[in-house]
């Protein structure tokens, strides 16, 4: 049985939202990277990766963000994340210091706030 | 125009070689001016004095470096430069002084132009010669100082080695008198802090002789609190039943609010925010994107500080103060305002637990407990549903140094407002000599010392136990208080629990330095360790030693974990007429096996896996947060063994887990080879890994690879 996921994305105004849900490691981190990526119209400014009911993030979803933020940068596409401040997988994020690299909001307003910025 | 003399480096300042005794009688008496003087400008007066006497000079200044902004300011002078305006500045390396600064050694001018002095008092009054010489400290240039004279070559060399010899003293007094002043500032503000503290108690010793939750209790606090921080308003803002939404309740200055009933959505506004966010927030510009409560901008608030209101961990409202006019508050103001918060939130559940209590006989407030590996806690306080009956009973379970935990139980004999202020001195006091490190006995001496010198001396039962939580030693002494009881492992094993007799005393804050007396026991793993106040064990129609055996009886009769037991005897033994408290410890039996799984090799087993160490460090008691933090770095080491391990065939790894003298150890073990890291982002795993855990070694053999990991599973995790 691999990783409990779920993924919805959509579209507001300039930005997609991307909402994650689950586990995500090895067995999935790749390929919801490639659907989220995909899911990004040229014409989007921004990603908001919301990471509020993710419960488990490892190295591998750790990848898929830089990847993401690599890919999209390249584009001149921003994206930021939402990781409320009692999500579990703040420790996670914490220890590689991910913050330094993408934008890390509470709360999905806040997110699309910056996203907007 | 001559050039301006340097004179020969002084290679040593052999003080009473260079000089005569009448001279070395100046200087001393320079030495003794100084000490006598703590006010830095005395000081300077004093000096300068003298030093135009020694000299025989007709002007004498002192110049001192404003480290800022590298400038000499002029700050004192005697003779014909008296009138200098006192604050001329010179930079330095520019004019005289500034060279004298710049070059830190002594400058004879014997001729004074306007070409070689930036100050034209100088040229103004006349003066013909000048000699200058820096003021160091420990090689630190820290001013100037220098003298005049009419004439022209009015100074020589040996006139410069005696002022550098007045100058060297100068310094030493003028640092010397630098600290004191920076001290006097510091101990101005420590006491101006100390002031606002005391306003700030003062405010919430009104909170906690209030026991109904209505406006006017509220409105007088905020009111105090306004004035304690000099703000023009401050409210108070409370969560409502679900949790969801902020409603204004109390407020000066912003009594609309109350009135209107504002509500804010948790997560949105200024207030919103604090909640979601759980910590201090300051608003410098108060405007309509940055809150929601239309209010604060109809009356005009213009800067904000905001505190969360936390009641045992959890967020129970908003509490927040604000200006009319722009205001930076400080550290010290939100310090200030957390301290309010804090014994605001205190007071407010008490007089909730109270208007609980009163309406609902039986309310049940459990506690946070810090989370420690190895046991299982909980507690119960149960206030009188008796409204004279003001609570004097707490409980504590502190975390202390070399894996140890302080465990409390205390009652305070006292009863109504009173017993609510000693019972918080007593524990914070309490806490603070725990940390000390010293054993049961010598830390309750010291409370009762505490007890003896306070204003409010109420007397108080306490048992304070400390206990090793590797070994399951404990130490323990009992003032005055009922005895701990001991419970064996599980229902069906017969015995009664057993009392902790010893370490007996008298109550604290009876008699001054007296002795408390201390007992050893251990706790077997399996065993639960029970702390109560003498509400579970006393009745009016009930010898105590009954008491106690009914409360052994029936703790013992089905011991289901700490938190079923606390339930159960406050249901049953629960007392309206007294408050009841009662703490809970087992020490989880080791009986929990090591763990062993083999994992297919491949991503989607990862999950799998996940829950099966979840729930086997579960079982282990581990906190929250270590847990996640072992499934994260076992994650890790999982993943690499599936990524590198092998090719498509159905190849397995191996995950072990077990406790041992409270260590965590773990293995991954696979059969393949790890390649080197690929591109920067694999080899984050064992960075990870590294950061989780203790240690990590990871060997790579033919065979296969191991990663062994270690993480120390002692007390000091706070529970997630």
């Amino acid at each position: 049985m691999s990783a409990r996921k779920s993924l919805d994305i959509h579209t507001e105004g300039d930005i997609v939202i991307a909402e994650l849900s689950g586990e995500i490691d090895l067995s999935n981190a790749r390929a919801i990277g490639s659907v989220v990526g995909g899911g990004v119209a040229n014409d989007a400014v921004a990603l908001v990766l919301d990471l509020s009911e993710v419960t488990y993030l490892d190295s591998s979803g750790v990848h898929l963000v830089f990847d993401l933020a690599q890919r999209l940068g390249g584009r001149q596409q921003g994206l930021v994340l939402v990781v409320p401040a009692d999500s579990k997988i703040r420790r996670v994020l914490d220890l590689v210091n991910l913050e330094a690299v993408v934008p890390i909001a509470r709360s999905l307003d806040d997110a699309k706030a910056t996203a907007r910025a | 125009m001559s050039p301006p003399r340097v004179p020969e480096p002084l290679a040593q300042r052999a003080e009473t070689g260079d000089v005569t005794s009448g001279r070395l009688r100046d200087l001393q008496a320079i030495t003794e001016a100084a000490l006598s003087h703590l006010r830095l400008d005395e000081l300077l007066d004093e000096l300068l004095v003298r030093i135009r006497g020694i000299l025989d000079a007709d002007t004498a200044a002192v110049l001192l470096l404003d480290d800022e902004s590298d400038e000499l300011v002029a700050r004192a002078a005697k003779g014909l430069e008296e009138e200098v305006e006192r604050g001329t500045r010179i930079p330095l390396g520019g004019g005289f002084a500034g060279r004298v600064a710049a070059t830190k050694s002594p400058v004879i001018l014997d001729e004074v132009t306007s070409g070689n002095v930036l100050n034209p008092i100088l040229i103004e009054k006349g003066l013909r010669s000048l000699l200058g010489v820096p003021l160091l400290v420990e090689g630190r240039v820290v001013g100037v100082v220098h003298v005049g004279r009419l004439e022209p070559r009015g100074f020589s060399e040996a006139d410069a080695q005696l002022l550098q010899l007045a100058g060297d003293r100068m310094a030493l007094a003028i640092d010397h008198a630098r600290l004191y002043e920076s001290e006097r500032a510091a101990r101005l503000a420590a006491e101006h802090n100390a002031a606002r503290v005391q306003q700030i108690q003062a405010v919430t010793d009104v909170a906690l002789g209030y026991f109904s939750l209505d406006d006017d209790f509220m409105t007088l606090l905020l009111e105090r609190l306004r004035v304690a921080l000099a703000v023009d308003t401050s409210a108070i803002l409370l969560l409502d039943a679900e949790g969801e939404h902020l409603v204004a309740r109390a407020a000066r200055g912003l009594e609309e609010s109350a009135r209107r009933g504002i509500r804010i959505p948790v997560g949105k506004g200024f207030a919103g925010r604090i909640v979601a966010e759980r910590r201090p927030v300051f608003l410098p510009k108060v405007d309509h994107t940055t809150v929601l409560n239309p209010v604060l901008l109809e009356v005009g608030v213009s800067s904000l500080l905001g505190v969360p209101l936390t009641v045992e961990g959890n967020v129970i409202g908003v509490l927040h103060v604000g200006t009319l006019t722009p205001r930076e508050f400080t550290d010290e103001d939100t310090t200030l305002l957390e301290l309010a918060a804090d014994r605001i939130a205190v007071a407010i559940d008490r007089a909730r637990q109270h208007g609980v209590a009163r309406t609902l006989q039986r309310s049940l407030l459990p506690a946070a407990l810090p989370s420690v590996s190895g046991f299982d806690m909980a507690a119960r306080y149960m206030p009188s549903a008796d409204d004279a009956h003001v609570g004097g009973d707490w409980y504590d379970v502190l975390v202390l140094p070399r894996g140890r935990m302080g465990l409390v139980m205390g009652d305070v004999v006292s009863r109504g407002v009173r017993a609510a202020a000693s019972m918080g001195h007593l524990r914070t006091a309490l806490r603070a000599y725990a940390h000390d490190g010293a054993a049961p006995g010598e830390v309750i001496e010291r409370l009762n010392t505490f007890v003896r010198t306070a204003d409010d001396r109420d007397m108080a039962t306490i048992a304070y136990v400390v206990l090793d939580t590797a070994s399951g030693e404990l130490a323990y002494t009992l003032a005055g208080h009922p005895p701990p009881l001991v419970l064996g492992p599980g229902p069906g094993t017969g015995a009664d629990g057993r009392y902790l007799e010893g370490g007996r005393s008298g109550p604290v804050g009876v008699l001054a330095a007296t002795r408390f007396e201390e007992a050893v026991d251990v706790l077997e793993p399996g065993e639960t360790l029970l702390l109560y106040t003498d509400g579970l064990v006393e009745r009016r129609d009930q010898a105590l030693d009954e008491g106690l055996a009914e409360l052994s009886r029936l703790a013992q009769d089905d011991i289901d974990g700490a938190d079923d037991l606390c339930q159960r005897l406050v249901e049953e033994r629960g007392n309206r007429a007294d408050d009841v408290a009662v703490l809970a410890v087992r020490r989880l039996a080791l009986g929990v096996d090591p763990f062993e799984l083999r994992v297919r090799a491949v991503p989607e087993s990862l999950s799998t896996m996940r829950r099966s160490l979840s729930a086997w460090l579960a079982a282990l008691a581990v906190g929250d947060d270590m847990a996640y933090d072992v499934l994260l770095a076992v994650g890790e080491a999982a993943a690499n063994a599936v990524e590198h391990a092998y090719g498509p065939v159905d190849e397995q790894f191996t995950l072990t887990a077990e406790a041992s003298d409270g260590d965590l150890h773990i293995t991954v073990s696979d059969h393949g080879r790890w390649r080197p890291a690929r591109g920067t982002n694999r080899g984050r795993g064992i960075d990870l890994m590294r950061q989780l855990m203790d240690e990590v070694d990871v060997t790579m053999a033919d065979h296969g690879t191991v990663v062994r990991m270690r993480r120390r599973l002692v007390v000091g995790e706070v529970g997630a």
